[in-house]
């Protein structure tokens, strides 16, 4: 695989993806359909029908009650899913797995250690 | 990490207002759609998962904590979850439904253009439905979760410069498909 080409790639998808509009001119004809592809993806994702949104949230809002929102359950799962619990979410942040409780790292005392002992902020 | 992405700032005092929800959900309405969308073929499943995802955030929003991930770290972590749930109640027994989707019509666009978009958007979803799970993850975070690279391999599991090989591979395999299908790219919206 050509690194540059697809350094050259990743690059130019990021800038897209992330608002630039004009990333200038691509010399190589394969990149550039790619690029092209990206650019008809995020456009088509970007329209996405009002009706479709106002009807999911008219369903969400349905499912929700008028009051007391916050001490609604968090319907449980089987001990098999992998659906989140109220205590888990408390843990969830991009995939960090749970530390053990009172588990703290040395260094910087963060309490998401994860399993094999390792700090995710400071690393050590 | 995720400093491109457009981030609410959540007055805790609020998190049980319907106000709030709204902006939220018109904040993330998009990518989380767009991320399900990606991920799963069944479009009643991408509706059905989509309020549930924010049902799981609205009810588990006094949850979240500012200073442990950015607020879309933590929304597309609890979507990352329910989607693998939805799979593992599946038995990872997926089928692609090919149905036709208002919901990707470009808007906008006179309406002979807008067929045209619609079809080749429909002919980019079915492409999507060739690659693996893993593929059509990384796709959907890099698109709509707002991820870096770095971020993906972290929650993939994955080391970055494998994120950024399965990318280019995966987007080079959806060029080819569609190529090989007879379709000119830059007929697209």
């Amino acid at each position: 695989m050509d690194v540059s080409k697809r350094d050259k790639f990743i690059a130019n998808l990021d800038q897209i993806i992330f608002g630039t509009v004009d990333i200038g001119p691509i010399e190589d004809q394969e990149i550039a359909s790619m690029l092209q592809m990206v650019r008809m993806m995020v456009a088509a994702g970007s329209n996405i029908n009002s009706q479709t949104k106002e009807a999911l949230w008219k369903r969400i809002m349905d499912q929700m009650p008028r009051q007391g929102v916050h001490s609604l359950p968090i319907r449980m799962q089987s001990s098999q899913s992998d659906e989140l619990d109220d205590e888990d979410l408390e843990y969830v942040a991009a995939g960090m797995p749970r530390s053990l409780p009172g588990e703290a790292c040395p260094v910087c005392g963060s309490t998401n250690m994860s399993s094999k002992g390792k700090c995710p902020f400071c690393k050590s | 990490m995720f400093s491109q992405t457009e981030e609410i700032s959540l007055d805790p005092w609020a998190n049980g207002n319907e106000a709030t929800f709204a902006e939220i959900y018109n904040l993330y309405f998009t990518r989380v759609y767009n991320y399900v969308r990606y991920r799963v073929d069944d479009m009643h499943a991408v509706d059905d998962l989509t309020s549930e995802i924010f049902e799981k955030l609205f009810t588990g929003l006094k949850y979240y904590q500012p200073e442990k991930a950015p607020f879309s770290a933590w929304l597309f972590s609890i979507a990352r979850h329910r989607i693998t749930d939805y799979y593992r109640r599946r038995g990872r027994h997926s089928f692609a439904s090919l149905e036709v989707s208002a919901d990707l019509v470009c808007s906008g666009l006179a309406p002979d253009q807008s067929l045209i978009a619609a079809e080749m958007q429909q002919h980019i979803h079915k492409a999507l439905t060739s690659l693996g799970e893993r593929e059509r993850e990384i796709i959907a975070l890099k698109f709509w979760g707002g991820f870096t690279n770095r971020d993906i391999a972290r929650v993939t599991g994955i080391s970055e410069s494998n994120t950024g090989v399965i990318l280019y591979r995966s987007m080079r395999r959806l060029r080819q498909i569609l190529e090989s299908q007879g379709i000119n790219i830059n007929d697209g919206c």
